[in-house]
């Protein structure tokens, strides 16, 4: 599994240190083409349960999803790997929201219901599988 | 045998309507524990409501002391169990529950049914522990709006020693766990159901002592929320108490 930005960040390290030496030359951009002609692009989605609809409050429930066949995800009862701490991490981070919770949902009073306040985001990923 | 010494304190009740479930480590006899492991290890099927008859142990399980005590507290001295219960096998290799309750939302905010779940075994973070939720049980939420949750900020893991029993709310979320390990994690489910309605607390109270106590009601998190539903959940732990205490209807 590979993700065209990761690519592209290691072509450019490599090149910089090409420049030092002898410089980039033709097959170096033949690569830099391929990388950018991949057409194998998939939609990594992260649910993020926030406390409030504002992407600056905090993160209470976190669902990340894999566009790979067999992909899991599920609960993991050891985990305190919190990457985000509020939505604004996440899209600092390179997520683009592409569902934001409505604020004028139904509302009582007295009841409570669903925990949170739901956005996905996603990000266009290269695989190479 | 009196039940009084095995009775809930204030606190302990308090911590229940707070949070939605109350941890009892019993002292059962040496090897019941291990009995009831083999014995539902040999059974050719899993009996579903004939788990008790199927495994006569646990009847000394759900009558110890110190569970009744709990029950008693909870759901008055008259409470009965239920004839609906199920051994729960969560084998090497399964993947996680989706998040959950059981059957459907109560729709008040009463103590008339708790789950008990005995572990035979010890839990460990590998062998399939339950996941729960706190605080979840005042939430008329139904299952299908669970789906898209995976991990909670405040899922409590239940890693417990052989012989604890998890009494929740009813509508308590939860989920099993993945099963890492190399054996089978057994939980017993039974269910407890309240007969008549509180006219009086039935654990060990002390009036006094309580007016300090209660004001955990305003200022404890069951976990991370909005402030509007926590607001909301201080009213509803009051109605809840309250009907414990045997204060009408609300």
């Amino acid at each position: 599994m590979g993700v065209m930005f990761t690519k592209i960040e290691e072509w450019i390290s490599l090149a910089r240190e090409k420049i030092k030496s002898e410089g980039v030359r033709q097959n170096d951009l033949d690569q830099l083409e391929q990388i950018l002609q991949v057409k194998c692009s998939r939609q990594r989605l992260l649910y993020l349960q926030a406390t409030t609809p504002s992407i600056r409050s905090n993160v209470i429930g976190m669902a990340q999803h894999e566009p790979v066949n067999g992909a899991i995800t599920q609960i993991e009862p050891d985990t305190d790997d919190w990457k985000y701490q509020t939505v604004h991490d996440a899209i600092v981070d390179g997520w683009q929201a592409i569902f934001f919770p409505g604020q004028r949902t139904s509302f009582d009073d007295q009841e409570i219901d669903i925990l949170g306040y739901e956005f996905i985001l996603q990000k266009m990923e290269i695989y190479d599988e | 045998m009196s039940d009084k010494p095995y009775l809930l304190t204030d606190d302990q009740i308090i911590s229940f309507v707070i949070h939605g479930y109350h941890i009892v480590e019993v002292d059962f006899p040496d090897g019941i524990n291990e009995m009831v492991y083999d014995e539902i290890s040999q059974l050719e099927n899993n009996p579903g409501d004939g788990i008790l008859d199927a495994v006569p142990k646990l009847y000394q399980v759900y009558d110890h002391p110190q569970v009744r005590g709990a029950l008693v507290s909870l759901l008055g001295k008259d409470y009965q169990m239920s004839g609906h219960r199920h051994c729960h096998i969560n084998p090497p290799g399964s993947r996680s529950q989706s998040w959950h309750q059981d059957g459907v939302n109560q729709r008040h905010h009463q103590v008339r049914t708790v789950l008990a779940m005995y572990y035979p075994q010890d839990v460990t973070m590998d062998l399939g522990p339950t996941v729960i939720m706190p605080g979840t049980h005042f939430r008329n939420a139904p299952t299908d709006f669970m789906a898209t949750y995976a991990n909670l900020r405040d899922q409590v893991t239940l890693t417990v020693k052989a012989g604890t029993i998890a009494i929740t709310h009813y509508d308590i979320w939860h989920a099993a766990a993945r099963n890492i390990g190399d054996r089978n994690r057994y939980m017993l489910k039974f269910l407890f159901n309240r007969v008549s309605n509180p006219v009086e607390p039935s654990w060990n109270h002390d009036p006094e002592e309580v007016v300090s106590l209660t004001s955990r009601f305003a200022f404890e998190r069951a976990c991370q929320c909005s402030q509007s539903d926590h607001y909301k959940e201080r009213g509803l732990r009051h109605k809840m108490w309250n009907h414990l205490l045997g204060r009408g209807k609300e």
